[in-house]
């Protein structure tokens, strides 16, 4: 069988500076990599916070000037010897020729020895010749692996370098595509896997595919921007859509979606009624009219600003909290579009709680980071992160943008002036560098997020939307969007956002959008034949998985059947507690036992068991008795009537496919 | 009625149960188990086990300290019992830690971590649940009484590896692990529920088939009279029962001891109302029962019952707070944070006993000797339990992370071996 391989990088150049130049050198592009590399710099090795065996090296070699000065000076020097090269500690710990913790690193006369050798025979410098800045860094493909390629500025011109033997390579997905210390890549497995490059700093990625090979559908271009891109995506892995959900799944999929419980009877039925296209499109604009919608939604974004959840009468609750709930129900109500909410969130209106419920500037910033633009800058407030692009210091320049003018008196100690460690000296408020554009004057910082020629706001906004209506982020975790962490689908998460911009941010329009797709209405369950865990259907089509309804969505559930509110606590978290809870807590069993629920209804307006029974599915699971069920239940409800009727009705809702949602 | 051996036969009949995670589990194969006392609120080590008797009045507080069978270690005198039975026990007295706030320094003991804005660490409960669900075993692992601390939950590790609740004060009458009494209706509806789930098929994703496994064991509790017997005090003599002190502390620590009895790898007690920032001797010698009572009466006789049973060598005991509490009197009489010096008490399998470790300055202030952080502490009562300290977790992003903090040391002195 011939696999296609599709290989997606930047385009390729034939210019590399020539080998005769005249050398610019800098100890951050030719020896930094190379402790990298070899792992000295790792946080096992040299790169503990602690160093090792009294040598400490900077986190993957983050800090390069720290790092030259702990090589040159710390020991007196000893570890570089400028008269006797060879007998620098340097090259005889790595190569054991003394004593080494780590072993042998490299041979004598190997690549990275003689680079070092060379280094300190040229004199053991910093910089040499203007070595210039390092600007870009990419992969090329080569012999069906990858060269990385950086390009420096120097002073008239841009020189460009194969620093393929100093990059770090890494692949997403090692049972796809496995990429080996030169670039070279060995190929595993159909599926995609994205190749990372890491080399003094920079990042770089790129794509490779093998095809499933499964045959193309044959079907006419999709009308609905989503499912174009969604399609394309598949093709470009050779796998087939998978099958859609049957129309009762679907029904029952958008009324907990959007209003958080199942389909009545009668909603059913009008959404049986047409083409399920026809049925989600209408039944969606339909339902996100109810206030029920806005309370659903308002509580999908108190997660995604992450507020906590409401408590009960009994605890204490801060009127703040409170406050800004009520301003996300408005805004859903509303249909506020998300940049505005995004505009409320960093100005200073009754939304500004949002960020000032934090006290320290850092956690202001690592929130409108998560929030807003899905990023996690956590990590860089400790180190700079290998993976990523932000810096400490970015991290605090940024944060010093939330810092108050001065410490607020009734606490908040950590709000006022950010100090740079080590100098002392006071951080100077910055941007988020995401986009090529200049501020204008006015709110830099609404712009900057907003706009700021990047469109991190729209993924952000597009992926978590996407999240909420089909369970499964495209991008994983929603608030870690990086290089080194691709969309499972990008050409989806592309297409969403182009959605979220022609609507302006329209958050129902967003929505319809979704729920209109093809991806949406998919089955959840495994493509025939494949296994649960190791499907690739459910990693690559960006299928929903049936994952088990929240607390709050199994107690209106059950209310909902009933036709009745309940006085019980929802279900807890702990998912023992949640099976014992569904067995033994009463919600279901009181609820049956109260007058006019409308289980009890059918017993009585409803003549004849099989009418009941098909009543009762259709009340509980939103369908039709299968016949295998027909045959099962039916004596049930001949035999005991009534009591059968109510046992059932518990079972069902005890059971499996009632708890789930598909 | 369901059956242990019945429960097993309903897991080997479920062939896609997924083998979740990958790595080698904490403890290889063993039936060690672990109790957590947990003084909620920061209990006071002056008053407790770090007595200064000869320190100042406003130091030392109006409570008397006596010295114990321990040389050296004085215990409040309302500690009759624990005095007697310290040269069994393993006291640590130097705790140390930066976080003086309840909630951050309550992370950092039960997680071993200080609390990091990027990472939700999981507990020392969750960390020795097994991995792997559908290992057969129809008990929780990991149970809390009455209900567990915000961080003692599973933290980064997958919602199945939390705390068991058994939400009511066993000391109660009418105690009951709440949800587990099986109700009639549900009784009668099971064989319906089992047809109505055997019709629907296999489960359509992986947290269906969890959810397949919780209710088996749901099953198995509310249903086979070894669980329920299991979270059954009346089993227990009056004598027992009187011997442990009536109370909620008490009447916990005999339900832990009866659970790890039984099976349950560890038990976290979680006994509150230690943050006394007013009248703290009064606090703690006043009360249905006196607070200090109640901790002499019912960490004693768990001593004594794991001991006469021979279990003192499966089963390891830890006494821990958040923090000490200031060594000088506030003008309410009471005593504030302080993190910067508290005591824990270990006693049972894999400790030494008669061993006291470090110690704090004239007024209590610090520690002068050997100097443990709560990471240490963590890793110390790993080791204890015979766990790899070397063990990885996995974030669900797939970033490896250390079971113990890289920085933490065991303390040998404790040990055994």
């Amino acid at each position: 069988m011939r696999r296609v391989w599709v290989i997606a990088a930047a385009v390729a150049t034939p210019f590399f500076a020539r080998a005769d130049d005249p050398r610019p050198f800098h100890f951050a592009h030719e020896i930094s990599p190379l402790l990298v590399k070899q792992g000295c710099a790792s946080a096992e090795c040299h790169g503990a916070a602690t160093g090792q065996a009294g040598f400490k090296l900077s986190l993957f070699a983050m800090n390069p000037a720290a790092d030259f000065a702990a090589l040159t000076q710390e020991l007196d020097g000893r570890r570089i010897d400028l008269a006797r090269p060879e007998a620098s500690l340097l090259l005889r710990k790595p190569t054991r020729q003394l004593k080494h913790e780590g072993g042998r690193i490299f041979k004598k006369g190997s690549t990275d020895y003689e680079a070092l050798l060379g280094w300190i025979r040229r004199g053991a410098l910093f910089t040499a010749d203007k070595p210039g800045r390092l600007a870009r860094l990419w992969l090329e493909p080569r012999d069906g692996g990858f060269a990385a390629v950086a390009e420096f500025r120097l002073a008239k011109r841009l020189a460009k370098r194969d620093v393929t033997r100093l990059t770090m390579f890494s692949s997403t997905d090692e049972s796809v595509a496995l990429v080996h210390d030169d670039g070279s890549v060995t190929r595993r497995a159909p599926g995609e896997a994205w190749i990372i490059a890491r080399y003094a700093g920079h990042n770089a990625r790129a794509v490779l595919r093998q095809s499933f090979n499964e045959d193309p559908p044959d079907e006419a271009p999709p009308a609905h921007p989503l499912d174009a891109a969604w399609l394309a995506g598949l093709e470009s892995l050779g796998l087939r859509p998978g099958a859609e959900a049957d129309p009762t799944v679907l029904a029952r999929r958008l009324h907990i979606d959007l209003v958080g419980r199942p389909p009545t009877p009668d909603e059913l039925d009008t959404f049986l009624a047409l083409p399920p296209a026809k049925s989600l499109a209408r039944t969606a604009d339909r339902l996100m009219r109810s206030e029920a919608f806005a309370r659903v939604f308002a509580d999908h974004y108190r997660r995604w600003l992450e507020l906590p959840e409401a408590r009960g009468e009994k605890d204490f609750e801060k009127p703040q909290n409170t406050k800004l709930r009520r301003y996300l129900l408005e805004a859903v109500r509303q249909n506020k579009s998300l940049p505005q909410l995004a505009r409320d969130i960093l100005g200073r209106g009754e939304a500004a709680g949002f960020v000032s419920r934090h006290n320290d500037p850092r956690d202001r910033a690592e929130y409108v980071g998560r929030t807003l633009l899905g990023l996690s800058l956590g990590c860089a407030r400790c180190h700079d992160h290998p993976m990523d692009r932000w810096q400490q210091r970015e991290h605090l320049a940024f944060s010093a943008h939330f810092a108050d003018a001065r410490p607020d008196p009734g606490g908040g100690m950590m709000a006022g002036k950010l100090f740079l460690p080590g100098t002392g000296k006071a951080v100077q408020p910055a941007l988020l560098r995401l986009g090529p554009a200049a501020p204008p004057p006015g709110d830099a910082l609404v712009w900057s997020i907003l706009d700021g020629g990047h469109d991190q706001f729209g993924r952000n906004v597009a992926n978590r939307f996407f999240g909420i209506l089909v369970g499964k982020h495209l991008v994983d975790a929603p608030d870690d969007h990086r290089l080194s962490n691709p969309a499972i689908h990008g050409a989806l998460l592309d297409a969403v956002v182009r959605e979220f911009g022609r609507t302006g941010g329209n958050p129902r329009e967003l929505i319809r959008a979704i729920v209109t797709s093809r991806v949406y209405a998919l089955a959840s369950e495994p493509r025939a034949g494949q296994p649960l865990a190791t499907d690739p259907a459910a990693r690559y089509l960006a299928r929903r998985e049936a994952r088990p309804l929240t607390p709050s969505q199994f107690k209106r559930a059950v209310e909902s059947v009933l036709g009745i509110a309940l006085p019980h606590e929802p279900p807890p978290e702990s998912p023992l507690a949640r099976q014992l809870y569904v067995l033994n807590s009463g919600l279901i069993r009181d609820g049956l036992a109260k007058p006019g629920n409308t289980v009890a209804a059918i017993g009585d307006f409803v003549s004849g068991p099989d009418d009941q029974l098909r009543a009762l599915f259709r009340l509980v699971l939103s369908r039709d008795p299968r016949p295998g069920e027909a045959e099962a239940f039916l004596p049930t409800l001949e035999k005991q009537g009534t009591g059968g009727l109510r046992d059932l009705a518990f079972a069902l809702m005890a059971g499996r496919e009632f708890g789930s949602l598909r | 009625m369901l059956r242990r051996r019945d429960f097993l036969m309903t897991m080997g009949a479920l062939p896609w149960l997924p083998g979740l995670l990958q790595g080698a589990p904490l403890l290889q194969k063993s039936n060690r188990s672990l109790i957590v006392l947990w003084m909620d609120g920061g209990m006071s080590h002056i008053d407790t086990f770090d007595g200064k008797p000869e320190a100042r009045p406003d130091i030392r507080g109006e409570l008397v300290a006596r010295e114990s069978s321990l040389d050296g270690v004085f215990l409040s005198e309302h500690l009759p019992r624990l005095s007697e039975i310290m040269d069994q026990c393993a006291l640590v007295r130097s705790v140390t830690s930066p976080e003086g706030n309840h909630g951050r320094g309550s992370h950092y003991m039960l997680t071993g971590r200080r609390p990091s804005p990027v990472l939700d660490y999981p507990s020392i409960g969750s960390v020795l649940t097994p991995e792997t669900l559908g290992d057969g075993n129809p008990i929780p692992s990991y149970v809390a009484i009455p209900d567990a601390h915000p961080y003692a939950r599973q933290g980064f590790l997958p919602l199945t590896r939390g705390p068991f609740e058994v939400g009511g004060d066993p000391s109660r009458g009418d105690f009951r692990v709440r949800n587990m009494a099986a109700s009639p209706q549900a009784q009668r509806a099971l064989s319906l529920l089992q047809t109505v789930d055997a019709l629907d098929g296999k489960p359509r994703s992986e947290s269906e088939a969890a959810r397949d496994r919780f209710l088996s064991q749901a099953r198995f509790m509310s249903l086979s009279p070894e669980a329920r017997e299991l979270f059954d005090l009346n089993r227990e003599t009056p004598e027992t029962r009187k011997r442990y002190g009536g109370k909620l502390l008490g009447q916990s620590a005999l339900l832990a001891r009866r659970l790890v009895e039984g099976g349950v790898r560890t038990v976290l007690v979680r006994y509150k109302g230690w943050d006394h920032h007013e009248g703290i001797a009064r606090a703690l010698t006043y009360g249905f029962p006196p607070k200090l009572e109640a901790l002499d009466q019912a960490v004693s006789a768990l001593h004594d019952d794991l001991t006469q049973r021979g279990l003192d060598e499966r089963v390891t005991v830890v006494l821990a707070s958040e923090f000490g509490r200031t060594p000088r009197i506030n003008p309410r009489g009471g005593r504030d944070h302080w993190a910067r010096a508290s005591s824990v008490l270990l006693f049972g399998g894999g400790l030494r006993r008669g061993v006291v470790v470090g110690k704090t300055d004239a007024n209590g202030e610090a520690p002068i000797e050997q100097p443990v952080s709560p990471a240490d502490l963590f890793c110390t009562v790993l080791g204890a339990l015979g766990a790899d300290l070397e063990q990885v977790l996995h974030t669900p992003d797939g970033r490896p992370v250390r079971t113990v903090n890289e920085s933490a040391k065991p303390i040998r002195e404790i040990l055994q071996s």
